[in-house]
């Protein structure tokens, strides 16, 4: 999910009732467990996602996934690797 | 409650290196072996030349198996429903190329090895497309010396 998401980055979501398009959400999925990605198509009951690193490829985004498979949306991240430095004063 | 998991932003490796020139490189070698067995007079089977034929037989095998393995890699990792949709004709022709694939290694008919290459061609044109990446048809720089669908590439 590079520039958004880097590795290591730690999230929180919430599960509104509500999700809506370029939401960046978490999904259960039964292939690859726990991903996240942001919503690019969404009807009543499914939606797409894609990555917003676009030179990476993800079979996940080819195909819809159920909105009950959500898991929440991301409300804010906080930058693991700067928080380290600042702890170890580097 | 407040509950901490990990989660990855999954990606397949590797990432959108696919080309369909490995198996029309392999197709042509097999074409060039079948030649290379042709040329042998039947008359002539001395060890030296049942040696080159047994040795040429087995790589025009293993070359036909290549270019299947190649084929069956794209079509099973690459194309996804967007791509299908867009050409639904992808699942017959993986299959053709399939049994014609067997049936170069199965004879020594040049026939089925250039319909093998016509097929794989196809794919390839597919295969480009599905990308909207343009083609042309180039004569292979060296025997068999039979046409192939290439990327028009950008200079770097």
């Amino acid at each position: 999910m590079l520039p958004t998401l880097k590795p290591n980055d730690v999230i929180f979501t919430y599960s509104f009732s509500k999700m809506n398009k370029s939401d960046v959400v978490v999904l259960n999925t039964k292939t690859y467990g726990n991903i996240i990605k942001r919503i690019s198509i969404i009807n009543d009951k499914k939606v797409n996602i894609e990555s917003d690193n676009k030179e990476t490829y993800s079979s996940a985004c080819q195909h819809d996934h159920l909105i009950s498979s959500i898991i929440g949306k991301v409300i804010f991240k906080i930058n693991a690797g700067n928080i380290f430095r600042r702890l170890l004063f580097i | 409650m407040f509950k901490i998991s990990k989660v990855s932003a999954h990606c397949d490796i590797p990432c959108k290196i696919y080309d369909p020139a490995a198996a029309q490189y392999a197709v042509l070698s097999v074409i060039r072996f079948l030649d290379l067995i042709n040329e042998i007079d039947d008359s002539s089977m001395n060890k030296k030349n049942s040696a080159e034929v047994a040795r040429l037989t087995v790589q025009k095998e293993e070359h036909a198996q290549i270019a299947k393995d190649e084929i069956v890699t794209i079509w099973g990792d690459y194309f996804k429903e967007p791509q299908i949709t867009k050409f639904p004709e992808v699942h017959e022709l993986v299959h053709g190329i399939m049994m014609s694939g067997s049936k170069s290694k199965q004879s020594l008919n040049r026939e089925n090895a250039e319909d093998l290459l016509k097929k794989v061609n196809r794919f390839a044109e597919i295969f480009w497309a599905t990308k909207d990446i343009e083609t042309e048809n180039l004569i292979s720089p060296y025997p068999p010396s039979m046409p192939v669908v290439c990327p028009k590439l950008q200079s770097a």
